[in-house]
């Protein structure tokens, strides 16, 4: 029922990302029903009544290490599956021939291309299915590139630069909000990002970007 | 008694000589020149212009950025003159600048240390974010239910204007120590009325351009002309 | 090391000559139960207006831009319309507030105070004049934290995790003076609870009755216990990160500004550092007060009181080595999150095995439906959601994308109100009798607790659906974005439940202070608890016991047992034959 909320997903890693989500959906989904209605059964069956007396024990090891085992399997096995998709999107850029710049300010997005002396405010162009390396900074503050239909999200730092990548696999204008408190305009710090077939692409890059031929 | 009348005499004489070097100066009309200034600059302008993908129903779809305006006969636009040697009461007209289509309108204001109105009539969020030494720096918001701030400048500096949610906002605010200036128009000209006589010296201060100073011997009733032509 | 009978004689005899004037008794008291009123009034204060702030957030939320009602007075330039930075302000001094003004005097400093030397048989803390200036100190606080909101600039607007530069940097907010007084107001805050730390811990270790071993202990003493090591060992890094912040912003320092060679991430890793083990801070008492009161409702013993001492001593363990979970995206090298994300899967282990020890606890039981029962029952249940949502953040793949959202918001909700609030409510309501001599009202605690719990419910499940369609924390109008608007109306729907959440805690404020005036006197063991407290009058006397302080001959869950025709045994009851008795 959760995951009818998210947001149509893009993005060749936001797959990866969507599936550990609903499988953790599912554990906990699961486990919150046991527990539930586990509580509730105890809760009326064992009611205080007239006559009864309440079983006198202090636990039970079996069962203590029973119930440390389990979640303890159930998590590792859920950090094993985890560590593959962190790996492949924090860790390692696939190679490209594509890169932009960011450089995040108070509040705005301002996006350059290399190559090109040219200054976008608020929005970026980029073809579909090719892995785009962004090269993230900021002049101020810390902002967060965040992208939610590309499931990505990455802190831009004031004093480093930070390269991230995405891979998007359907044309579209998808919104790119700024997603760490900026101060007073964080609220509406949000750009455009256009991703265009190879042709649109060609086009727009000919006619935008100086001395950038095609793609 | 006669005591009493001599030390009222003396107090009298004493306020009387004060009076007499407090005068203000010749200010008014009858006292001075004007001073008809024009600026020029020899090269092209410099307009930068920029997609806008935010608030695009008031900023529109395009921001032009201007920073150097050359108008017919190759005025120069947006400049300030101002004559820093002559000394005056203070303008008594309030001042204002207004965020409007995501643009500081005035571009260049000129003002007296004091206050200034800065008015929002578009109907989103704005910001007031000034850059000076001199004076404390001003970061606020102007919400569009904010329709008018008000700000103080104690201090003569020219301050850079901008706006954080619309970084292509600029704008100048020149807080000037004398209250002879004006702002050229879209021809590059400029008049300051009632300029006390005598030796003075006409600053003039672009934002891209910068500063240039000329004398000008100012006559009581006259005109006096000054040219400037402003280089890169 | 406990005070011989006969030192303790002379100390009551002594006691008893001198009379202590209103100042000594009621305001700079040195005695642990009154210092544990005063926190716990602080506590209460503070939780209105840390309540009120939430709702001017939850207004603007559900109605951007719109005039908040109530505030026209205070906002005369726009008539009562929040701006952005005031917006910025509400959030950041509601979480400060909750944080370090409710729960931490609440749960660590009345009921820290309360509990911990009546419980081991102790006539006071160790040391009782730190423990007065640990109260007073605490108070200063507040009036600092308080005076932020009168300054120019207004408060703190950074958010309670204050990331620099922003916080850094005054003109990055147009906050001054009020940033600067969060962070010395959190100074002294930190000495604070350094204090209480020392106390709590020297305390139990040294001045337990005779036959109190430490395996003999409440399980509520144990968390407090471990909650005063965490303490100790984590407020000295708040503390000093925010006296580095605060040079940064003054004194021309640049620990966090990348203009003069400094390191944004540095505040991050300071302050989480600190933050981890400040939320089990938060946590770890509403468990103990959890696991206290579960057994005297259900009329046995806890389940697996080894293993629940054991696990909050893992969890306080772990605590310090998964904060880098705050700091996924951050920018710090990522090969850290995979170490974090290890451990932060680890500490969900010893959670988990305390909920089953509780439902152990249940299993069995004769279970009595009395209003703390009923507030720990909503612990229990609320804690497992609010665990359950951090799995999902615990995994770093699905970080990237639940970070910063209000899924965030949900789970931090479900565990410090549906967590550490329902466990405050719990133990005030238990305690009430012992610690004021008055019954509280029951039906006005039913009419408090089922509007609580289930507006509770209503407010912050929805938070998990926004955050994952991609709500964003900490913006003021949703409505701005495109991918937002079609979920605004979970906005609505969640503002107008925190709005009646808030109408529904009138019935505990009414109770409260009529309880405290005319609640029908308390008996002195009204729920037939085992603990020590129970054993002294309602309220105990300073230095709480006469001139024998209590022996303890068994644990403190003995309940339904064998040896007793009654379904309870106090701690103190001594063995009716040596060889029957259990050993412990």
């Amino acid at each position: 029922m959760l995951d009818w909320w998210l947001p149509e997903n893009v993005s060749t890693y936001g797959q990866e990302i969507d599936w550990l989500f609903h499988l953790i959906y599912y554990i906990t989904g699961a486990t919150f029903v046991l527990v539930f209605v586990t509580m509730l059964a105890f809760i009326v069956m064992y009611r205080d009544r007239p006559g009864r007396r309440a079983r006198y024990t202090h636990g039970n090891t079996p069962l203590e290490i029973a119930w440390t085992i389990v979640p303890a399997l159930i998590l590792v096995i859920l950090t094993f599956l985890s560590v593959p998709a962190w790996s492949k999107i924090k860790m390692h850029v696939p190679p490209t021939d594509f890169d932009v710049n960011v450089t995040a300010k108070q509040f705005n997005w301002q996006v350059g291309y290399p190559g090109s002396d040219k200054v976008f405010l608020d929005e970026m162009h980029v073809p579909v299915n090719k892995v785009v390396r962004v090269h993230l900074r900021s002049q101020d503050v810390i902002h967060s590139f965040f992208v939610p239909q590309f499931r990505m999200k990455q802190d831009a730092v004031p004093g480093r630069e930070i390269v991230q990548w995405f891979e998007v696999m359907k044309p579209g204008k998808y919104e790119w909000p700024c997603a760490e408190l900026c101060g007073f305009g964080h609220s509406g710090m949000r750009g455009w990002i256009y991703v265009h077939t190879p042709e649109e692409y060609a086009q727009w890059a000919a006619e935008n970007l100086e001395g950038k031929g095609k793609k | 008694m006669r005591r009493a009348l001599g030390a009222v005499l003396a107090a009298a004489v004493v306020a009387g000589v004060l009076l007499f070097v407090q005068r203000p100066g010749p200010v008014d009309a009858q006292g001075g020149g004007t001073v008809e200034v024009t600026v020029t600059y020899n090269g092209a302008p410099v307009v930068e212009k920029l997609k806008v993908n935010k608030d695009t129903e008031k900023c529109g779809t395009e921001a032009v950025i201007e920073k150097v305006v050359v108008g017919s006969n190759k005025g120069l636009a947006n400049a300030v003159v101002s004559v820093p040697s002559a000394k005056g009461a203070p303008r008594m007209a309030k001042v204002t600048v207004d965020q409007h289509g995501c643009k500081f309108v005035p571009h260049v204001t000129a003002m007296m240390p004091g206050e200034l109105d800065l008015k929002n009539s578009d109907d989103i969020l704005h910001n007031i974010h000034t850059y000076s030494t001199a004076n404390p720096s001003i970061n606020k918001a102007q919400p569009k239910f904010k329709k008018l701030m008000m700000e103080k400048f104690e201090k003569p500096e020219i301050i850079k204007l901008t706006c954080d949610v619309h970084s292509w906002m600029l704008g100048w605010v020149a807080v000037l120590p004398t209250p002879f200036f004006a702002v050229t128009d879209a021809g590059g000209a400029a008049k300051i009325e009632s300029v006390p006589a005598g030796k003075q010296t006409v600053e003039v201060w672009h934002e891209t351009l910068g500063k240039q100073t000329k004398e000008v011997d100012v006559k009581a009733g006259q005109v006096a002309k000054v040219s400037f032509e402003m280089k890169k | 090391m406990s005070v011989t009978s006969a030192s303790a004689h002379a100390h009551v005899e002594h006691a008893g000559h001198h009379e202590l004037g209103f100042i000594r008794t009621y305001v700079f008291s040195t005695d642990h139960k009154m210092i544990a009123r005063q926190f716990l009034f602080l506590g209460l204060l503070m939780m209105i207006l840390g309540g009120l702030l939430a709702l001017v957030v939850r207004w603007e939320l559900a109605w951007p831009e719109t005039p908040v009602p109530g505030l026209g007075r205070i906002l005369t330039e726009t008539g009562g319309i929040l701006e952005p930075s005031q917006y910025n302000m509400a959030f950041t001094m509601h979480a400060t507030i909750m944080i370090f003004f409710v729960i931490m005097p609440i749960l660590a400093g009345a009921f820290g105070n309360f509990c911990i030397p009546l419980m081991i048989g102790a006539r006071d803390m160790a040391f009782p004049f730190l423990n007065m200036l640990s109260f007073w100190v605490a108070a200063l606080a507040g009036v600092l934290m308080l005076a932020g909101f009168f300054v120019p600039g207004g408060h703190a607007a950074a958010g309670w995790t204050s990331y620099a530069p922003l916080s850094a940097v005054p003109e990055y907010t147009g906050v001054n003076w009020g940033q600067n007084l969060w962070c010395i107001s959190l100074f002294v805050l930190g000495i604070s609870s350094m204090m209480g730390a020392i106390n709590y811990i020297t305390t139990i270790i040294n001045m337990r009755a005779p036959g109190m071993k430490l395996f003999r202990m409440p399980l509520v003493v144990w968390s407090l216990f471990i909650t005063a090591i965490l303490l100790l060992l984590a407020l000295p890094v708040l503390t000093s990160g925010v006296a580095m912040l605060l040079f940064d912003r003054t004194l021309g320092t640049s620990w966090f500004k990348p203009s003069g060679g400094g390191e944004p991430l540095l505040w991050q890793h300071l302050f989480w550092y600190f933050g981890h083990p400040e939320v089990y801070i938060l946590i770890l008492p509403a468990m103990g007060i959890a696991s206290e009161i579960l057994p005297v409702f259900c009329r046995k013993p806890i389940f697996g009181y080894h293993a629940m001492a054991f696990s909050m001593i893992a969890i306080a363990f772990l605590s310090w080595v998964v904060y880098g979970h705050h700091m996924f995206v951050s920018g710090m090298n990522p090969a850290l999150g995979m170490a974090f994300t290890v451990t932060t899967m680890i500490i969900a282990v010893p959670s988990a095995i305390k909920t089953f020890n509780w439902l152990g606890t249940l299993w069995g039981a004769r279970i009595q439906f009395t209003v703390p029962m009923l507030n720990a029952l909503a612990f229990v249940s609320m804690f497992v959601i609010g665990g359950l949502s951090g799995i999902f953040m615990a995994s770093t793949p699905v970080d990237i994308y639940i970070q910063d959202t209000y899924f965030i918001v949900a789970h931090i909700h479900y565990v410090v109100f549906g967590g550490s609030i329902f466990g405050a409510f719990a133990a005030i309501y238990y305690w009430f009798p012992k610690m004021f001599g008055r019954m509280t009202n029951t039906v006005l605690g039913h009419l408090h607790f089922w509007p609580t719990f289930v507006f509770f419910n209503l407010t912050f499940f929805p938070m998990h659906i926004i955050g994952v369609g991609g709500q964003m924390r900490r913006i003021y109008n949703p409505m701005q974005y495109e991918f937002l608007q079609h979920q605004q109306h979970w906005n609505v729907f969640i503002t107008v439940s925190a709005l009646l959440l808030g109408l529904g805690q009138i019935p505990f404020v009414i109770n409260f202070f009529w309880s405290l005036f005319a609640g029908k006197k308390a008996p002195l063991n009204p729920w037939n608890a085992n603990t020590l407290e129970w054993t002294a009058s309602s309220p105990p006397p300073h230095l709480n016991w006469g001139p024998t302080l209590p022996t303890v001959y068994r644990g403190p869950y003995e309940y339904s047992s064998p040896e007793s025709r009654d379904d309870w045994l106090p701690q103190t009851a001594p063995p009716v034959t040596a060889a029957g008795a259990r050993r412990h």
